[in-house]
């Protein structure tokens, strides 16, 4: 490990894992209390129809694929609610449309064979201080609104049909915290990947949710498990040179499972 | 009195339904009424409750409130509860609070002995049990002196003697809140109630604690030698109760 720090991609790749862990630690608990883990699946995959019209049409990448996740996120988000008995339904169909469209929009660009692979799994020794800056602006954002908003985000989580009882304007909490949840997401993807990003998203927080009796220590927990899974699975996949998003992914389960096992053991 | 509620021709189907779960329902709720709404499973007792709090919009009709939303305390079935949020019970009553409103610690530490919950304010939701449960969504509901508390089925987990303190307790909120509860359970009509309807897609009104003939067939079926031996028998449980017997 001497001289790990010397390099500025692997300086980088340091900071961008301990944003993207806190990013994921707060919104991660925010999708897992709220139970919409296959709805942030399936902006996560619908988010690669994003990169995939980038691409297509020569615009940025990041900023064009924000715009179709949040519009994503705000379509599954608006059908689920709309139509609940259809919404697994909804749910996998915007996952399969995004990733579809990604994949024919990729083909069809001229001269281009954008790798899926990446996209997928991330690379976090490709982050740059362009990613750095936009997830520190985005956390600070998170922040923000999480303060300003603490006990309503807490009660529409909890409760949703006496939140509007006693007159919280739920749907719009509920569409801002899905567009907080598709903007991480892509910010996240270039770091860590689709799927990397799921598991952030829902590992550690399933580790932080049986030991905490409030949303903000739930959101403390998950992000200082997700920060400690990644860099303890970034060191094993720098060392045995192996994928640095699948090491990370495969170190958290086998935790995930000890842990449930130790529990299980216990009672 | 003034009003607080009023139901006028409330028509209530699902969209992809076509039959009516409501039809033609008429209610007005004053200030300081006690009514309990009772019916058979299915027979649009939560649905109406519903399209009192603002949940539900009717196909047809009107539904007047003349309070604020703020001014609504619910306590919502035990089915439609997250157990495994990470929130102490404590911080479960404080989500009664409206925004920026300041708790008294007077009435909150009245609510919590009332309730019987003072030992649970530091467990998790998920360590309760049922029937603490609904004691501690009941605190939630009364922490901001609601004008109107509207309860869904409030005792369903609840033993004996815990339903008998919780309401003895309604009994005194009701000195200056008007209170709306259903149940499908007949026998909680008892001390303190002052009004019953009873809801099996039509609503029948009764302005004192009692059922009558017409709201068993409603509920049950036609008049018949059966419904009859029902009639009796639920009238006799009620009798019972409200000469202080426990159900």
């Amino acid at each position: 490990m001497d001289g790990f720090f010397d390099y500025i991609f692997l300086k980088n790749a340091i900071y961008g894992i301990i944003l993207s862990s806190f990013i994921c630690g707060i919104v991660g608990s925010i999708v897992v209390v709220n139970r919409i883990v296959s709805l942030a699946g399936s902006i996560a995959h619908a988010a690669y129809g994003g990169v995939g019209i980038a691409f297509y049409f020569g615009l940025p990448v990041t900023a064009t694929t924000m715009v179709f996740s949040s519009i994503s996120g705000f379509i599954v988000g608006f059908l689920t609610e709309k139509e609940n008995a259809l919404s697994d339904s909804f749910i996998g169909m915007i996952w399969a449309f995004g990733m579809a469209l990604g994949i024919i929009l990729t083909d069809l660009t001229p001269g281009y064979n954008a790798d899926l692979m990446s996209y997928l799994f991330g690379n976090v020794l490709t982050i740059t201080d362009i990613d750095l800056i936009l997830s520190g602006i985005l956390l600070s954002l998170i922040l923000i609104l999480l303060i300003l908003n603490y006990k309503t985000v807490v009660l529409v989580s909890f409760d949703k049909d006496y939140s509007r009882v006693v007159g919280y304007r739920v749907n719009i909490i509920y569409y801002i915290m899905l567009i907080m949840v598709s903007l991480s997401i892509v910010i996240l993807i270039k770091m860590t990947g689709i799927i990397l990003v799921m598991a952030m998203l829902t590992i550690p927080q399933s580790i932080a949710i049986k030991r905490c009796k409030s949303l903000s220590s739930m959101m403390v927990l998950s992000s200082i498990i997700a920060l400690l899974f990644s860099i303890i699975g970034f060191i094993i996949a720098y060392r045995f040179n192996l994928s640095t998003g699948a090491t990370i992914i495969l170190f958290s389960v086998i935790v995930y499972f000890i842990d449930t096992l130790v529990n299980y053991v216990k009672r | 009195m003034k009003t607080i509620v009023d139901l006028q021709r409330i028509y209530f189907k699902y969209d992809n339904e076509d039959f009516w779960i409501l039809e033609d329902v008429n209610l007005t709720l004053k200030e300081g009424d006690y009514l309990i709404i009772v019916g058979p499973n299915g027979g649009g007792k939560t649905t109406l409750i519903k399209a009192m709090l603002g949940l539900l919009t009717p196909t047809k009709g009107l539904v007047n409130l003349n309070i604020k939303q703020s001014d609504i305390g619910y306590l919502p079935q035990y089915i439609s509860l997250k157990r495994d949020f990470p929130i102490k019970v404590k911080d479960v009553i404080l989500l009664g609070l409206p925004r920026g409103k300041v708790f008294s610690n007077e009435y909150f530490e009245e609510i919590v002995s009332e309730l019987k919950i003072s030992e649970l304010l530091h467990k998790r939701v998920s360590e309760l049990s049922g029937g603490q449960l609904q004691r501690v969504l009941l605190a939630r509901a009364v922490i901001s002196k609601p004008r109107l508390l509207i309860l869904d089925e409030p005792t369903s987990n609840i033993d004996p003697y815990g339903t008998f303190c919780f309401f003895s307790y309604l009994e005194k909120l009701n000195k200056y809140m008007t209170i709306v509860m259903v149940t499908h359970n007949l026998g909680l009509i008892m001390s303190g109630v002052k009004s019953v309807a009873c809801v099996n897609r039509k609503l029948i009104f009764m302005d004192k604690p009692q059922i009558n003939q017409e709201m068993i067939e409603l509920m049950y079926g036609v008049h018949d030698q059966h419904s009859c031996h029902l009639g009796q028998y639920l009238h006799d449980e009620i009798e019972h109760i409200s000469r202080g017997g426990i159900i």
